[in-house]
C-alpha cells in the first residue's frame, strides 16, 4: 500500500514537474510576445506573434512559429520566406522588410521585420505570402495582416529632390527613455515593387517637442549607416517624456538636400517622424 | 560669548526696546531676541513695533539680513548678501531643506514667530559649525522651558491689518511642574491679495497658514531632561505674484527628540544630543492663473534625518564646544506638463532626480577669555558629504548633459575661523577672519530645467562642480556710554569657485517663454562686502533715536555686479514712552539701486522712503497682562519696490494694524 502511494505520488510529481517544464519552455520561446494570429494549410499551422497585439504602420518586429499539424511539433529547422504585400484598388506593392530568420537562442521562433507604409482600410489590405520549405517541399500560407495606423508618425514616404521615392522609418528606441537613447532609422529606396536599403545618404535629426515651443535636446548624434543591419544608427537624447518630433533632413554625399528642411522659428521640417512615451 | 557678538549675532532692529522696557516682567511668549550672553535683558515681542508680524518681517529688521520677496509669504532670507545656497538656515540646529525647486519655501516659512525664542545669526565661518556655509548661518531658536512648578499658563493673540485683510490669531497653553512640562502653540494667518502703494492691487498674493507646535519634556534624572517636539505647518492657497505659479499646499512635519545633561562634571557644563526628522511637501499650482502656456504639476518633497550632539566644556578661561553633526536628506521633485492637445501624452521629468545627501561633520569652538579686555575665539570644522542620484532615470537624464556623470559624488569640506575682541571703557574693537567651503546645493548640482523667472532662463545643474571656497574678514568698532552708542562694522568675502549659472547658447530652453538655458558653472572668484553703521542716542530715559545705514557691494571676477546686492539703505526711528504708553515713528528707505546685475536680468530700482507710526499700551497685572498695539505702515501709500523684490513686484502700500495680546502667565524665563 505504502509503495503504491509512494509511486502515485512520484508520478504526480513527475507529471507536475514535466508539465511545468513544458510551460517554461513555451513561455521562454515567446516571452513578452503576444500572438496576433494563426493561419494554417493542410500541413502546417503558422502562428504570428508580435511585441504588441497587432500590426501598426511603421516598423514591426514579426515573429513566427510553425507547427507540423500531423505531429503537433513546432518546426526547428524549417526555411521560411515571405512577401508582404499591399493590395490597393489599382495596384499592389510591398514594403521594406527582412527575410525570415531563425532567432538565436530560440528553438522554434523565427523573426522578420516589416515596415508597413499604410494602414488597412475598407478596400485596401495587407497580406503576406509565407513559404515554408521542409525537406525540399514548399508549402504556402497567405495570412491577411491587419495594420492599424500608429498613433504617432513612424514612417515617412517622400519623393526626393532626385525624383526617387524613399521611405524613412523609425526603428529604435522602441522603449524610449528620458535619457540618451540609441537611435535607429531605416532609409529605403523604392525599386520596382520592392525596396532597397540606402547606404550612401546622410540623415540629420533635430528632435523637438512641439507642445513645448519646439524645445530641443543636446547630445544628439546623427545616425550613420551600419552595414551589419542596413540601418542608420545614432543617438537621440530626450530630456523628458511626451511627444517628440524628429525633424529630418536627408542629404547626399555632396550635401545636397534630398528631403526635408531645417527647422525655423515658424516652420518644422516637412520630413519628420514622431516618438511619444 | 561677548566676543562673538558683533559678528556672530545680529541684533534685531528694535533692540532699542531693551533700553525702554528693561524692567518689565518677561512672559516669554512670541518674543524674539538676539542672543546675548552678557547680562543684557531679553527682548520682548510685545515691545516690537508690530507684535504679530510674520517671522519674515522680524528678520527684515536685522542687520545684514535681506529678504527676497516673491509675494507676501515665504520670503527667502539672505545673510551678508548671500541667499539659501550660501547660508545655513536651521531650526534649533536641525537641518531642513526646502522642497521647492524655485525656492518658494525657505526653512523660515515653516515656523511661526510664536514658536521661537530668538534668532541666532552667525556671520561667515563663525556659523559653520553644523553645516558648511559661506555667508553664515541663521538658527531659529525655539522656546525653552524650565522645570518649575508654575502650573498652567497661556496666552491669546489676535492681530488684524487693513491691507490684504490680514488676520492673525494664535493661542498658547503651557503646563509645567518640577518633573514635566508641555506646551501647545497654535497660530493661524490668512491674507487676501495685498495692495501696493497708490491703491494698486497685487493679484495672487493671498495665503492661508496654520501652524501648530507641541513640545513636552520630562526630567529623567537630576540635571537630565528628555524633550520631544513636533511642529506641523500647513500653508494653502499661497499666491506668488512674482512667479508664474502659485502653491496649493506647503506642509511640514518637523520632529525632534533631545536629551540634555547639565553639569556633568565641573568641566562639562552641558551635553545635548538630538535626533530629528522632518518631511516637507510642496505642491505648486498654476490652475488659477490666466493664459497659462502649458498647465503643469510640480510637486516636491524633501525629507531629512539628522543627529546633533554638542558638549560644552570649560577649562580655565576657555569655553569649548565640541560637536558632531550628521544628516541625510532626500530631495525629489518632478514636473508633469499637460499638452493642449488632449491626445498627446503628459510630459514628465524629474527636476530633482531623487538626490540623497549625506553629511557627517565634526566641529569645535573655543571662546577664550584671556582677561577682562581681551577675548579670542576660534573654531574648526571638517565634514564629509556624499551626494547620490538615487533614481536611475534621473542619472540617465543627467547623462544627456554630462555623459560621464557619476551617481555619487564625495567631498570633504573644511573650515576654520578666528576672531579677536578688545574692549575697554565703552570702546570695543573686533576683527576676525575665516576660511570655509561649501558643496553645491541640490539645484546647483542636479537641478533639471529649473526656470528662474527673474532672468528668464532654465537652469541645469552641474554634478561636477567643485567646492565653493571663501576667505572672509570682518572688523568692527563700538563705542557706548549711557546716552550714545556707535557701531561701525563691515565684512568682506572673497569667494573662489563662485557657483553661478552661465548661458549655454547651444541649449534650448524647456520652459515656454524662457530666453535660454544656463548651466551652473564656477567663476574664478567673486567678492562681496557689507558695511553697517548703527547710531543710537538716548537723551533722556524715555526717548530714544536710532539709525541704521547699510551698504553692500558684490562683483564677479570681471567686475560685473552680482545680482541681489543691497544698495545703500537706511532705517531711522524715534521711540517715546510715557506711563503705560509707547510711541514710535520710523522711516526706512534705500538709494537708487544702480549696481544691479544686467547679466542676471536685474534692472534699476528707484530710491524710496516710507514712514511708519505706531502706538502701544500695556496693562501689567500680577496674574495677567494685556498688550495693545496700533499703527500704520507706509502712511503716504508710496508705490515702491526694492532690489530684493523678485521681478520688481511692488511692496505693500498703506496698512493699518492692530494687535491684542492677553497673557496669563507667571514670570518664567529660561535661558
Ligand atoms: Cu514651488
Amino acid at each position: 500500500m505504502k509503495r503504491i502511494l509512494f509511486m502515485a505520488f512520484a508520478v504526480l510529481l513527475l507529471a507536475v514537474s514535466s508539465c511545468k517544464k513544458e510551460n517554461n519552455n513555451k513561455a521562454s520561446e515567446t516571452e513578452d510576445l503576444t500572438q496576433i494570429q494563426e493561419v494554417s494549410n493542410a500541413n502546417f499551422s503558422v502562428e504570428i506573434w508580435g511585441v504588441k497585439s497587432g500590426f501598426e504602420t511603421g516598423y514591426n518586429d514579426i515573429y513566427f512559429r510553425v507547427k507540423d499539424k500531423t505531429s503537433g511539433v513546432y518546426l526547428q529547422d524549417a526555411s521560411l520566406s515571405w512577401y508582404p504585400e499591399m493590395h490597393m484598388m489599382s495596384m499592389s506593392h510591398s514594403c521594406p522588410n527582412s527575410t525570415i530568420a531563425k532567432m538565436n537562442g530560440k528553438q522554434t521562433l523565427y523573426k522578420a521585420y516589416a515596415i508597413f507604409t499604410m494602414a488597412t482600410n475598407a478596400t485596401e489590405y495587407w497580406d503576406a505570402k509565407i513559404d515554408i520549405t521542409k525537406n525540399g517541399e514548399v508549402s504556402t500560407v497567405i495570412p491577411v495582416l491587419n495594420v492599424v495606423a500608429s498613433s504617432t508618425k513612424k514612417v515617412a514616404s517622400f519623393t526626393g529632390s532626385d525624383s526617387k521615392k524613399y521611405i524613412l522609418a523609425y526603428i529604435e528606441p522602441q522603449k524610449p527613455k528620458a535619457a540618451v537613447n540609441d537611435l535607429v532609422l531605416g532609409l529605403f529606396l523604392k525599386n520596382g515593387m520592392g525596396f532597397d536599403a540606402v547606404q550612401n545618404l546622410n540623415i540629420e535629426v533635430d528632435p523637438r517637442m512641439p507642445s513645448m515651443n519646439n524645445h530641443s535636446s543636446p547630445g544628439n548624434e546623427n545616425p550613420v549607416f551600419n552595414p551589419s543591419d542596413n540601418f542608420y544608427h545614432g543617438k537621440l537624447s530626450l530630456t523628458m517624456s511626451g511627444l517628440w518630433k524628429l525633424n529630418l533632413i536627408v542629404k547626399n554625399a555632396n550635401n545636397d538636400i534630398i528631403g526635408g528642411k531645417a527647422v525655423t522659428q515658424t516652420e518644422d521640417s516637412n520630413l519628420y517622424l514622431e516618438v511619444e512615451f | 560669548m561677548w566676543i562673538f557678538r558683533r559678528y556672530i549675532l545680529l541684533v534685531l532692529w528694535l533692540a532699542i526696546a531693551d533700553f525702554l522696557f528693561a524692567q518689565e516682567p518677561d512672559t516669554s511668549f512670541t518674543s524674539l531676541n538676539e542672543i546675548v550672553v552678557s547680562a543684557k535683558p531679553v527682548l520682548d515681542y510685545k515691545s516690537q513695533t508690530k507684535p504679530l508680524s510674520s517671522l519674515d518681517e522680524y528678520m527684515e529688521k536685522m542687520t545684514n539680513v535681506g529678504l527676497i520677496k516673491r509675494g507676501n509669504y515665504a520670503w527667502e532670507p539672505m545673510l551678508n548678501s548671500m541667499a539659501s545656497e550660501r547660508i545655513a538656515v536651521t531650526i534649533d540646529g536641525m537641518h531642513i531643506f526646502g522642497a521647492c525647486t524655485d525656492k518658494m519655501d525657505p526653512v523660515t516659512s515653516y515656523v511661526e514667530v510664536s514658536n521661537l525664542k530668538e534668532i541666532n545669526v552667525s556671520s561667515g565661518q563663525s556659523g559653520a559649525s553644523s553645516r558648511p556655509s559661506i555667508g553664515g548661518s541663521v538658527d531659529l531658536v525655539r522656546n525653552c522651558h524650565e522645570y518649575t512648578s508654575s502650573g498652567w499658563s497661556g496666552a491669546v493673540n489676535f492681530g488684524a491689518e487693513s491691507n490684504a485683510s490680514l488676520v492673525s490669531a494664535g493661542a498658547k497653553v503651557k503646563y509645567a511642574n518640577h518633573l514635566f512640562f508641555t506646551e501647545a502653540n497654535f497660530m493661524f494667518r490668512n491674507a487676501d491679495n495685498y495692495k501696493a502703494g497708490k491703491n494698486t492691487l497685487v493679484n495672487f498674493s493671498q495665503f492661508t497658514k496654520h501652524n501648530a507646535s507641541l513640545t513636552a519634556g520630562v526630567k529623567v534624572a537630576e540635571s537630565q531632561t528628555l524633550t520631544a517636539s513636533l511642529i506641523v505647518d500647513n500653508a494653502t492657497n499661497i499666491g506668488y505674484p512674482a512667479l508664474p505659479m502659485d502653491v496649493s499646499l506647503a506642509r511640514a512635519f518637523i520632529t525632534s527628540l533631545e536629551h540634555t545633561a547639565k553639569a556633568i562634571s565641573p568641566a562639562i557644563e552641558a551635553w545635548n544630543t538630538k535626533v530629528y526628522f522632518n518631511t516637507l511637501k510642496h505642491i505648486m499650482d498654476d490652475t488659477k492663473r490666466p493664459n497659462v502656456a502649458i498647465h503643469m504639476d510640480m510637486p516636491g518633497n524633501s525629507e531629512t534625518y539628522g543627529l546633533l550632539s554638542n558638549a560644552i566644556v570649560n577649562v580655565k578661561k576657555h569655553k569649548f564646544i565640541f560637536g558632531i553633526s550628521g544628516y541625510y536628506n532626500r530631495s525629489l521633485a518632478e514636473m508633469t506638463m499637460y499638452p493642449k492637445n488632449p491626445l498627446e501624452k503628459p510630459m514628465f521629468m524629474f527636476t530633482w532626480p531623487d538626490i540623497r545627501t549625506l553629511y557627517l561633520g565634526l566641529n569645535t569652538k573655543d571662546h577664550w577669555m584671556i582677561n577682562a579686555h581681551h577675548h579670542l575665539n576660534y573654531s574648526l570644522h571638517a565634514g564629509f558629504q556624499q551626494n547620490k542620484i538615487a533614481d536611475e532615470k534621473g542619472l540617465q537624464s543627467m547623462e544627456i548633459f554630462y555623459p560621464k556623470a557619476s551617481p555619487t559624488k564625495n567631498r570633504f569640506l573644511y573650515g576654520l575661523q578666528a576672531g579677536y575682541t578688545f574692549e575697554k571703557n565703552g570702546f570695543e574693537v573686533t576683527f576676525g577672519s575665516g576660511y570655509g567651503e561649501r558643496a553645491p546645493s541640490v539645484s546647483e548640482g542636479y537641478g533639471f530645467y529649473l526656470f528662474n523667472s527673474f532672468d528668464k532662463y532654465d537652469y541645469i545643474g552641474n554634478p561636477d562642480l567643485k567646492n565653493e571656497k571663501s576667505v572672509d574678514a570682518n572688523v568692527g568698532f563700538v563705542y557706548r556710554n549711557n546716552k550714545v552708542k556707535v557701531n561701525v562694522n563691515g565684512n568682506y568675502f572673497h569667494i573662489f569657485n563662485y557657483i553661478i549659472g552661465a548661458i549655454n547658447p547651444a541649449l534650448s530652453p524647456m520652459t515656454i517663454g524662457a530666453t535660454g538655458v544656463r548651466q551652473y558653472t564656477q567663476l574664478p572668484f567673486a567678492q562681496i562686502a557689507n558695511a553697517n553703521l548703527e547710531l543710537s542716542y538716548k537723551p533722556i530715559w524715555n526717548l530714544a533715536f536710532k539709525g541704521l545705514f547699510s551698504y553692500s557691494y558684490g562683483t564677479d571676477n570681471k567686475q560685473a555686479y552680482l545680482p541681489l546686492i543691497r544698495p545703500f539703505s537706511f532705517r531711522f526711528n524715534v521711540n517715546y514712552t510715557i506711563k503705560s504708553f509707547d510711541f514710535e515713528v520710523a522711516t526706512e528707505g534705500a538709494a537708487k539701486h544702480y549696481a544691479y546685475s544686467e547679466n542676471y536680468g536685474e534692472t534699476a530700482t528707484s530710491a524710496y522712503a516710507i514712514l511708519n507710526l505706531s502706538a502701544g499700551y500695556k496693562l501689567l497685572l500680577p496674574q495677567y497682562q494685556l498688550y495693545v498695539k496700533v499703527g500704520v505702515e507706509n502712511i503716504a501709500d508710496t508705490y515702491y519696490t526694492t532690489y530684493a523684490d523678485w521681478n520688481h513686484i511692488p511692496r505693500r502700500g498703506r496698512n493699518f494694524f492692530v494687535s491684542l495680546s492677553f497673557v496669563f502667565d507667571k514670570t518664567n524665563r529660561c535661558h
